[in-house]
Formats: structure tokens, sequence, C-alpha cells
């Protein structure tokens, strides 16, 4: 009997080192992620931020420090077209 | 800006001229063609209100002159600020906001119109830019500090950043299908027609000869070249794309660049930045999978995968020719 309360209790503590190590492990996760250029975390100095600007649909991703593709392909179209693209 | 609205081709196609250059709107709604004309001309006057650096009443031009300590600025203008300087920071500095002083040094520093015909001066010494890392940003007071002897320049994001955000409120407020051109750079928003929009490629935004064209349904389009903007520095003949590790007009490669992205502020930084990088250009736009229109100062014509390639035009000979 004693020793299955041992037992027990030291798997109610593996447990509870394991959920803390979780805790842990996220929140370094938010403090790191915050400290990454990318995000601000109060005054920042050469960086950019995804956030508390008043941009609008496409202008809130403009924000991103990425470049990265269409999401729907760049088709082939019959000339001439209504708008052009080069250099202004 | 001008208000002389012209109709072109359809009633779905505006055309007008803003920011010292072409603005066109295309949606798929005629019905809502008018409104969604004020939509852009309020687009307009808020990024040449806020961001011009030939204004001296613009509040860019209030911060280049407090240039040394913390200044606050507008939520626009700011906001215009971070996406230069992501952009810098996604294009590895290429694409960097403080070029301004060093603009000015080569004689553009005021409206082109008045740059075109030549200026005096001298091609100044090579020198890095001050760097976008040195501008801080505090977006919880909203304010912008630059060092001394700074001056930012947001000509080669704001622009396309007025077109995401014009696309963007236009489909949000009447629901159709949209692309705003401004100068060639190009956001679209909304459901897009079959095919895409469809957009001309050419050296010039005011080309009326555009061989190819492509349909882009989502995100944005944009060309950077060298060949326009073009002025005489004294006995020297310089361009506006800068190199920022010299200050100095990027060395001719490509004459023209056009890339698609998933913004349009995106596809103006590639594009802008390809100019400068270069030879190594289609290998950088190949890694980011970022379709691209290549032309050398030659005439010649690269592509990267995802671009679609025109077909060979049969010749009067009977060979094929591109």
């Amino acid at each position: 009997m004693r020793r299955d309360g041992a037992l027990t209790r030291l798997s109610s503590i593996t447990a509870a080192i394991g959920v803390a190590t979780v805790v842990a492990v996220g929140a370094l996760g938010i403090y790191v992620g915050k400290a990454l250029p990318g995000h601000h975390a109060g005054s920042t100095t050469g960086t950019s931020s995804t956030s508390g600007t008043s941009a609008q649909g496409a202008g809130a991703s403009s924000s991103q420090s990425s470049l990265n593709p269409p999401s729907t392909p760049t088709q082939a179209a019959p000339a001439p077209a209504p708008v052009t693209s080069g250099s202004s | 800006m001008s208000e002389a609205y012209a109709r072109v081709d359809t009633q779905r196609v505006y055309r007008t001229h803003a920011l010292g250059t072409i603005a066109e709107l295309v949606v798929t709604d005629g019905g809502a063609l008018i409104a969604a004309a004020e939509l852009l001309r309020l687009e307009l006057e808020r990024i040449d209100r806020v961001a011009s650096r030939f204004r001296d009443d613009s509040e860019l031009s209030r911060l280049n002159a407090g240039a040394g300590c913390e200044t606050p600025v507008s939520a626009d203008l700011f906001e215009a600020i971070e996406v230069a300087l992501a952009m810098a920071e996604a294009t590895g500095g290429l694409v960097d906001p403080t070029v301004g002083v060093a603009m000015g040094r080569l004689g553009y520093d005021r409206d082109f119109s008045e740059v075109l015909p030549g200026v005096d001066g001298h091609l100044p010494p090579a020198q890095a830019v001050p760097g976008w890392r040195c501008v801080s940003v505090d977006p919880g007071r909203r304010v912008v500090g630059l060092p001394e002897d700074t001056a930012l320049d947001l000509g080669a994001t704001a622009k396309a950043l007025a077109a995401d955000r014009a696309a963007a409120t236009i489909h949000s407020r009447l629901g159709c299908g949209v692309l705003v051109s401004l100068g060639g750079d190009a956001a679209v928003a909304g459901p897009a027609p079959a095919g895409g929009f469809a957009v001309g490629i050419a050296d010039t935004c005011t080309s009326l000869t555009a061989s190819e064209a492509v349909g882009i349904s989502s995100g944005g389009l944009a060309s950077s070249g060298i060949g326009v903007r073009q002025w005489r520095l004294g006995t020297h003949q310089v361009h506006h794309i800068l190199d920022p590790a010299t200050c100095l007009p990027s060395a001719p490669c490509w004459r023209t660049v056009s890339a698609t992205a998933a913004t349009c502020v995106q596809a103006n930084a590639a594009s802008t930045a390809a100019i400068v990088r270069g030879e190594s250009a289609v290998a950088w736009l190949e890694e980011l999978e970022l379709p691209a229109r290549l032309v050398r100062v030659d005439g010649s014509v690269e592509y990267t995968s995802g671009w679609p390639v025109p077909e060979p035009q049969p010749s009067v000979s009977g060979t094929v020719a591109r």
C-alpha cells in the first residue's frame, strides 16, 4: 500500500513537471517571438509591425516583412489590355 | 490631382492623373464605377497629403524637417513608414526609405517635371545611406525618430500602398472586384473576371503598344525601371533607383522588371530590389517563387517560373522569334 501511494505521488509529480515544462516553453516562445524583427515590444528601432495601424485589407499584409507570391497564378492574357504596367 | 476623369474603353474603366503619374481603375460592376472613382480620389489625396516628398505641407516633409528628434505622426504616415521599413527588411535593405537626402543631392528634390530638363551639379561621392535600421518607430506613442541629416523617401512603397489600400477599400465598400493601377503599380481586390484582370506589360506605363499582357486575380503587379525617371545632373545621366550601398543610381543591368506578389507593395519592392540586385535578381526572384519578367538594357527578356511566357510568334520568313 505504501509503495502504491509513493508511485501515485511520483506520477502526480511527473505530470506536474510535464505541465510546467509545456507552460514554460510556451511562455519562452512568446517572449522570443516578440523579440524578433517584425514585432514591437514597446519602443523599437528599425523594425516593423503587423499591428496597431489603420490598414485595411491588403494594406495590413503589406506591413509583413516578407515577399510572398500571389495566391492565384499569374495567367497569360490577350494584348492589348485596358491597363498597362511599366516604369512611371 | 487632375479632376478631369476620362472614360476609356468601356464604362468599367476610368483613368485620371495623380501623384505625378496615371491612375487607372477597373471594376467588375459598371454601376459601381463612379463611387469607386470617388473612393480612389480620396485615397490618392490622402497619400499625397501624407507622404509626398515634394509638398512643403505634407506630413512627410514635416517629419524630415524634424530629423534629429522624435516626431508624432498620423496613423496614415505611421503605416506608410512601417510598410517602407518592412519592405526594406524583406529586401535585405535594397529598397531603403532613407535615400531621401541622397535623392536630393542628385537634384530630385522637386516634382519630376521640373527635374526632367536637367539640373546643375556634380555626381556626389559614393557613400552608404543612413540605413532603415536607424529609423525608430514607437507604435504605442505613434512617434517616429530620424537621426540628423536623414530624410525618408517613401516613393518606392507609398504609391503601391495606396493602390493596395484603394483596391481593398473599394471592394469592401462596394462589393465588386477591382483593379487599381497607380503608375503601373496594380492592386487587385475582390472577385476577378475569368482569366483575371488583364494588364499590359511594357517599358512605360503610358505605352499604348504593350505586346504582352498577363491576368492577375489577386495581390499585385508592379514594374520598376530606369528608363523613364532619368535626368541630367551636370554632365551625368542619372536615374531614380538608387543603390543604398552607394547612394548613386544602380548599375544598369535591367531596364524594366515586372513582378507579381501577394500585394502591390510586395510586388513593387521585389521589382525595385531586382533592379538594384542586377545579375543576381533572377535567382533571387526564383528563390522567392515570385513570377517576374526582366528586360535587360539591350532589350532581351528573361522570365522566372510562374510568369506566363508568351508563345513565340511566327515571323514573316517562317521562323520563330521572341
